[in-house]
């Protein structure tokens, strides 16, 4: 039986980790879906009804220009999920070749990459991204770089850790006697060992770029109108908010239970990769 | 040091007897630097400070002592996972140290290692065939196409059977170390280096282990080097002992007359404080103390602080490793001072 498998039973265990799953997953599917799932175009403008409250018609309510908030946020979801994703997928990248060498070869490599880490650390990630997205113009794909290219640090060290540890470890050695090169070795033997903490930190850095890129469009330094994304119904949503709760309350919610699954899956994972509990578990 | 130990080119009658010995150290020296804080002044941790062995054709060697007298960096040293700060490691009369590349490789085919710990020394994201098979590829040992049925007679050699597709986690201590024993076998090696490849296991499973080495051993020729601290295994299973205390060979002498009759006092205390299995044996003599540290060690004899025997020059002169008795010793009662 693989280690995934093992992990997959233990994550089972953990009831609000598997909810969190379960609502990562119909997130993602609705993301996907959108297109057939969605009610009304999102950018379609109806002025008749302008700011209608819930409704059989509009189960979510429309907001300023009378485009139906269900449609905007289930097509919202396809920006919020891409660019966790993406931008998660460029800071762990970064992340695992600057931790793998820098672990790995040590010394001077390692000294030079690890202050580079702390001088990027130094950097106020939020106002970085602002002053990027004031000079660049503001898309969808330069949040994801943004996001990512300021988002590898910790991953950087997580895997530099997991490389000191491993590297020194006896199965290690015995690939080196057995003849493996140092690509080898890295591959086959450190790298598949040292991802389980970068999963987990991949998971929880989705959770923060969803949040980040919500924070961006809030501001409006994100997707630009008339596209939809969570963070930009919301910016609306504060110009109603006396009259039209809807447009807050139902982005707002969205954002809340999709960073909540996404830090409930971490944990579970967490927990269920723990490498202190492998041995206990048996065949 | 004020007084450096002079030792003897070779001091293995085992290796002088068979023609040219596989493997040679010659004033073997492994020191580590320990620094505490940014401002401390380094100090070296002397885990092998000048060894001398050589290890002949179709025999086990034994490397014996307490834990942190540097047994364990000596099986580092042989692999090449650490240089020497100083003295040679030879095979086949030539240093390894040089060795980069293909030589590299090529060595790493011929000796091969067994850890102490099963649990720690096998993949825990790769099955068997995985773990087996690597050694043949990198090696170019077989076909692609071979390498199922290679692994199964590596499996059998090692008394398992069809476990291709399984994971360490699924296997008990002695069957890890049944695995990674076949794995060090994969390459056919000419030597193996086994780091106390019992101690982490069950009694009734090392004597399983051990005779397998045993058959390993009498079928296919390969020379161990085996290291413990357990002298009943060694006792068993060995050629020739050398005991080692705080990184120096102390004595060495063939395995029967090493426990017939023990010189150094350390020996004998050693011999005598391991449990026997004779019922009504005489009451254990007990080594008083622990293992000084490798970072300050006693002057003169480094055995001194422990020694029952000790006398005058016992602190102040450093013993050499002499045959004067006819066995190589280190101790001011055997030698001259």
């Amino acid at each position: 039986m693989r280690l995934s498998t093992v992990t997959w039973r233990r994550f089972k265990r953990n009831r609000l980790a598997f909810a969190g799953a379960v609502v990562v997953l119909a997130l993602i599917t609705i993301a996907l879906g959108a297109p057939a799932i969605a009610p009304y175009e999102p950018t379609a403008i109806d002025l008749h009804n302008v700011l209608s409250p819930p409704s059989a018609e509009h189960p979510f309510g429309t907001d300023d220009l009378g485009r139906d908030v269900l449609s905007r946020m289930i097509y919202g979801s396809r920006i919020s999920l891409s660019v966790g994703f993406v931008a998660v997928g460029i800071a762990i990248s970064i992340g695992i070749i600057i931790g793998s060498l820098a672990g790995y070869y040590g010394g001077i490599l390692d000294s030079v990459l690890m202050r580079f880490v702390d001088i990027m650390l130094t950097i106020p990630t939020f106002f970085l991204m602002l002053t990027v997205i004031a000079i660049v113009e503001p898309s969808i794909w330069t949040i994801m770089i943004v996001i990512g290219v300021t988002g590898w640090m910790d991953v950087a060290r997580l895997v530099r850790a997991e490389f000191l540890t491993l590297k020194q470890r006896d199965f290690v050695l015995a690939a080196k006697t057995s003849g493996a090169g140092n690509l080898r070795t890295i591959f086959r033997h450190i790298l598949p060992n040292a991802l389980s903490p970068v999963f987990v930190a991949a998971t929880f850095g989705v959770a923060g770029a969803i949040l980040v890129e919500s924070a961006l469009s809030f501001l409006g330094l994100g997707v630009q109108p008339p596209n939809p994304s969570w963070g930009s119904i919301l910016t609306t949503g504060k110009d109603y908010i006396e009259v039209s709760w809807w447009l807050s309350l139902y982005p707002g919610l969205a954002i809340l239970i999709t960073v909540l699954s996404y830090n409930l899956v971490g944990e579970g994972l967490r927990d269920a990769l723990d490498p202190r509990l492998w041995e206990t578990e048996g065949p | 040091m004020a007084v450096e130990a002079d030792l003897p080119k070779s001091v293995s009658k085992v290796g002088e007897e068979l023609a040219e010995p596989i493997i040679e150290a010659r004033g073997l020296k492994k020191h580590f630097p320990v620094k505490r804080g940014p401002m401390a002044r380094t100090e070296w941790l002397r885990a092998v400070d000048g060894l001398d062995f050589s290890l002949g054709r179709d025999t086990v060697f034994a490397l014996v002592g307490e834990s942190g007298c540097g047994k364990s960096t000596v099986a580092r040293l042989l692999l090449k996972l650490l240089e020497p700060t100083s003295g040679e490691m030879l095979f086949r009369g030539r240093d390894i140290a040089p060795l980069r590349g293909d030589a590299l490789k090529a060595y790493r085919r011929a000796v091969q290692i067994i850890f102490q710990d099963p649990f720690a020394s096998l993949n825990p994201r790769r099955n068997v065939l995985d773990t087996l098979s690597e050694p043949m590829k990198i090696h170019g040992l077989a076909e692609p196409s071979q390498y199922e049925i290679r692994v199964l007679e590596l499996l059998s050699k090692v008394g398992m059977g069809d476990v291709l597709g399984r994971y360490p986690h699924e296997f008990s201590g002695g069957q890890r170390q049944r695995i990674c024993i076949a794995r060090a076998l994969a390459v056919s090696p000419e030597v193996i280096v086994a780091d106390e490849p019992l101690s982490a296991l069950d009694v009734s499973i090392q004597a399983q282990i051990l005779n397998l080495l045993q058959d390993l051993r009498s079928e296919s020729g390969i020379s161990f080097i085996f290291i413990s601290h357990d002298l009943r295994v060694v006792e068993y299973f060995s050629d020739e002992v050398a005991v080692m205390y705080l990184g120096k060979i102390i004595e060495q002498a063939p395995s029967v007359e090493l426990f017939k009759e023990p010189r150094h006092p350390y020996t004998e205390v050693l011999l005598a404080s391991s449990p026997g299995l004779e019922p009504g044996a005489k009451k254990r003599a007990v080594l008083g103390g622990e293992v000084p540290s490798p970072i300050h060690i006693p002057s003169g004899c480094p055995f001194h602080p422990r020694c029952p025997k000790k006398f005058s020059p016992c602190d102040k002169v450093v013993p050499r490793l002499q045959a004067t008795s006819g066995r190589p010793v280190a101790c001011h009662l055997w030698n001259p001072y």
